[in-house]
């Protein structure tokens, strides 16, 4: 191959290499525009974790906070854990999925499927099998960045399951 | 200024493309990670229908939760294609089956309101097998030399690609975080997710209760700056393959902080960016491999080479 021959040859990679770098980026742009127009946020996508919110110039973030209690057929009442429920799931999955399922924006529509379910996990927290009904309390509140401690809380907006 | 991006590019690509055998070991290292650790999906079988919540995109169609036969199904798949991939078996075919299969995996497990980003990893294995993972030390390389045909040499291009990749992913992540308040002076952001996971009852990372109570405002909004920095420049650099991988250690750091001070987990990543490392470890290896004799030597660490 003659010396002409070699430099085109690589001029033509080199003009190559550029194009398939160009499009590339277009089309990870296309995908980054769609996958920040669409909500939920959609998957499969090229995208990482936002942690968008930082707290406010007072240090406070506001979050929302749940607690559990069930009631029982002799009349007794006692505290669970909303994610030891849920703990059957994928750990990054239990708490969206109480938010969707049990959360105040909830539809409250519950398919006997979930309060057999509900059933079963709230005997496999408690050890007991005669649940009338479990509640969640849905809390709004501030943390404070220095210490944690919470403030500003908001009366509970309550879910109620019948098991 | 298109001679000049055109003579980036020859570079970074000429720097990226990695050592033969480090990229086959990487294979083989993906291969026995995807096999000793896959991610559970039998737990989706038990889960309400009313309970799927699917993401907007490619899996938005799941309309119920999948039988325990399809999961492991799925999961059998994977496992098999694992197995193939450490083999060197069709590697590029299996490679990017492997890559879908771990999408879809992921896609049936996000359904439930939540999407976890572990994308990067489970995109490795196409772009690596167009670098040429599969060209040393797999049965392909095995057959190849049998028809006496030579050992192909690996590339560069699909490494800068995933490595720009990388750096958009990072990209994106820094973007909402500056639309978030993270550069406002007066905002700490970081520590705010240290006291949310204290306050929320979960499990902070080793040092998140110890850092809590540092009231030094420059030092919060410099770990807060750093964030940005690191997630956001990454994508500059990839063109100067030095800064990158030099980037890369910063963000590594980076995730290492995550660990500490909110216990997520990044191990995964070391397989992600391990790819830019090889003319690190070719260096390390040729430096520090006991001297024997000429005749006893064993071949040239290489495997670029066609």
């Amino acid at each position: 191959m003659g010396t002409g021959a070699v430099a085109s040859e690589t001029q033509k990679r080199r003009r190559n290499g550029l194009t398939i770098v160009v499009v590339f980026l277009l089309l990870l742009a296309v995908q980054g525009f769609y996958s920040f127009r669409v909500w939920p946020e959609p998957y499969p996508v090229i995208r990482m974790p936002a942690f968008a919110a930082a707290s406010s110039a007072k240090g406070t973030l506001p979050l929302t906070f749940v607690k559990g209690s069930v009631d029982f057929a002799d009349g007794t009442t006692q505290e669970i854990d909303p994610l030891a429920v849920m703990e059957t799931m994928r750990f990054s999955t239990a708490r969206p999925t109480l938010d969707y399922a049990f959360g105040p924006s909830s539809s409250r529509q519950w398919s006997p499927e979930v309060h057999s379910w509900l059933h079963d996990r709230v005997e496999a927290v408690t050890g007991r099998t005669d649940a009338t009904e479990v509640r969640f309390c849905w809390q709004k509140a501030l943390v404070h960045n220095d210490d944690a401690r919470v403030s500003d809380q908001q009366p509970c907006e309550w879910t109620e399951v019948p098991l | 200024m298109i001679r000049l991006a055109e003579d980036l590019i020859d570079r970074a690509v000429d720097s990226y493309r990695p050592d033969g055998r480090f990229l086959a070991a990487l294979r083989i290292a993906y291969g026995l990670w995807i096999i000793f650790f896959p991610v559970d999906l039998l737990w989706i079988a038990a889960v309400p229908e009313d309970f799927l919540n699917p993401r907007a995109g490619l899996f938005s169609f799941v309309s119920s939760v999948p039988s325990i036969e399809v999961l492991i199904a799925v999961s059998t798949v994977r496992f098999v294609l694992a197995v193939l991939l450490v083999l060197g078996i069709m590697t590029v075919p299996v490679s990017i089956l492997l890559t879908a299969t771990m999408v879809t995996a992921s896609g049936l497990s996000y359904s439930f309101s939540k999407v976890d980003h572990f994308i990067l990893f489970e995109i490795v294995p196409v772009f690596l097998a167009f670098a040429g993972w599969g060209r040393w030390w797999s049965l392909d390389s095995l057959l190849r030399r049998r028809r006496g045909k030579p050992r192909l040499s690996t590339r560069g291009m699909p490494v800068l690609l995933f490595g720009v990749t990388i750096g958009w992913a990072m990209l994106s992540a820094a973007i909402p975080k500056v639309l978030g308040g993270w550069l406002d002076p007066s905002r700490q952001a970081t520590r705010g997710y240290i006291a949310r996971d204290i306050a929320w009852g979960d499990k902070p990372g080793p040092l998140g209760a110890w850092l809590l109570p540092i009231d030094i405002d420059l030092f919060w909004k410099a770990l807060d700056y750093a964030t940005i920095a690191a997630e956001g420049l990454l994508l500059f650099t990839v063109l100067t393959p030095l800064i990158y991988r030099c980037w890369l250690v910063l963000l590594t750091g980076f995730h290492i902080g995550v660990y500490l001070t909110l216990d997520i987990s990044f191990i995964d990543y070391s397989l992600v960016y391990a790819v830019f490392f090889s003319p690190v470890v070719v260096w390390l290896f040729r430096r520090f491999r006991p001297i024997s004799p000429p005749r006893e030597r064993s071949p040239r660490l290489g495997g670029t080479a066609a």
